[in-house]
Order: structure tokens, then sequence, then C-alpha cells
């Protein structure tokens, strides 16, 4: 059985509502039976990209909210409870801006830093946007920027 | 779903920060909870005082933070870049295979900022 499933949600562009979108984040996969672990990579992602959005964005960013839409899609468990139980899946984040355009996956990721003064601080969100997700997707559409996140996680035995 | 403009609480959920002065210039300064935006801010001004002193070791256990965020990382990257300037230097406490420590992984910046998962070697490492 396939379970399918979206939900959307909305914050203004100031880093006071990014525990807002977590909270919602956390509260609607766990409800889809999304495992802890799982929750926390695609938590980290949305925190990494709304602070991007939050730092870069431009005046149109900051000006309309930005929306936010998580899908899943995975094997039901069987069970009768509604949720997706312990069955493989994934949950894609997709975060809506209408600031300038800007393709996220076109940013070359930087060298390591060698030593503590080489170092600079920044530019650390989006290698953690990358070691987190499993599958990243990003469009331009209607003058809004549509970033994706996908997290799968496998059917627990 | 629609989940429009309802609110979401997590709770109180702030930011711990406490310190232990062991010896001479050794300080244990241990966090807990998420190092988020707005964790991070809640914490940022009392760990600069913290760590700021010449010739200060730190340590920073981070075994109760159970989020890292790159804001996060950006205090610990600073913080620890002062101290060094002053001949100080923090090394830091994770949860083995923890978020946190995949987080600093990704950073890089566990390959010359120190990063154990036992104090005591954390401890030597700091004193060294």
């Amino acid at each position: 059985v396939v379970y399918q499933q979206t939900a959307d949600f909305s914050v203004n562009a100031h880093a006071a509502e990014v525990r807002q979108a977590s909270a919602w984040l956390a509260q609607i996969c766990s409800g889809w039976g999304m495992p802890m672990e799982s929750i926390g990579r695609l938590d980290l992602c949305l925190n990494e990209v709304l602070a991007n959005i939050i730092d870069h964005g431009t005046d149109a960013a900051a000006g309309a909210p930005i929306e936010l839409q998580l899908k899943v899609c995975c094997q039901d468990d069987g069970g009768d409870d509604g949720d997706a139980g312990a069955g493989a899946g994934a949950v894609t984040l997709t975060v809506a801006d209408a600031g300038a355009p800007f393709d996220p996956l076109t940013v070359k990721p930087r060298p390591f830093p060698v030593s503590l003064d080489d170092v600079k601080p920044g530019g650390l969100g989006l290698p953690i946007v990358r070691s987190n997700a499993d599958t990243l997707a990003y469009r331009h559409e209607n003058g809004r920027n549509y970033f994706s996140v996908g997290v799968i996680w496998p059917r627990v035995q | 779903m629609k989940s429009g403009t309802k609110k979401f609480s997590k709770g109180k959920n702030v930011m711990g920060i406490e310190f232990e002065d062991i010896d001479g210039n050794f300080r244990r300064i241990s966090l807990s909870g998420r190092l988020d935006i707005q964790g991070t801010s809640e914490i940022e001004l009392k760990f600069t005082a913290l760590t700021a002193a010449a010739q200060r070791r730190v340590v920073v256990d981070l075994t109760a933070v159970d989020f890292l965020a790159s804001i996060g990382i950006r205090a610990l990257i600073s913080n620890a870049k002062a101290l060094h300037q002053r001949q100080g230097r923090m090394v830091l406490v994770v949860a083995p295979g923890s978020s946190v420590a995949k987080s600093l992984e990704t950073s890089g910046i566990d390959t010359f900022l120190g990063v154990f998962t036992d104090s005591d070697e954390a401890k030597k490492a700091a004193l060294n």
C-alpha cells in the first residue's frame, strides 16, 4: 500500500519564526511515522534553507511569506492507525520564497579549511543541507524559488 | 492536510549554558538544548564572555545539545579562533554518532579543532 499526503505551512522571513517551522515539521513528520533521526536531518535542512533566505534574501524575499510544503510517500505498515508505521518512505520538504532567482545547486562546495586561522565564518549552511538530504531539486516558477529537500528512510524490520 | 497559520509550540526549549572552573585557566562549559538561530542567540553573549580570557583552556561539552545548525557552528568557530589568537585552546566533546558530531564533520572543523567523545581525552587535549 502506498501512502501519500501533503501538508502546508507558511512563515515570515524572520529568525523568530524558524522554530515555528521546525515545530510544524516535527509534528507533521512524526504523525506520518517518520523516524526521529530522519526528522532531525530534515529539520536541519529546513533551518539552513530558512537561514539562507533570511540572511541573503532580497527585500522581495523578506516581504512575502515563505511557503513550506511537506509531502510524504511511503509504504503503509498495514496497520489501521492511519500513519505510515514502519514502512519505508520519503518526505520531501519544499521551501518557496519570493526572492531573486537563486539556484543553491549551482553553488560549488567550498574547500575544507586547513587551519583555525583559515576558517571563514559562514558558508556552512549548504554543505549541511547536502550532507543531510538524500535528494535535492530546484526550480524557479511564477516569481518564486522552489527548493526541495528529500529524506528517505528504509523499512523498519 | 492544510495547516495554515496554526501556531506550533515545542514547549520552553530554552538553551542551557553552565560552566565549571576546574583549575587555573581550565574551564568546562556545558551547553544543552537546540543550537539553532534562536538557541545560539540565547547563549552567544554568555558563551563569548566565558571563553574570552588569555591562555584559557576550554572544554565545551555538547553532549546535551540535540541540534546544531550552522549558526551554532559559527559561534563555536569564532570563539575558538579568538581563544586561539590569545594563546588559549578550545576543544569539544560530542556524543558519538550524534547529529551534532555529523554537523561538525560536515563543516570540516573537526580536523583542526579537537572533537572528542571522551571527556577525559578532551581535557588532556585542552591542557596539552
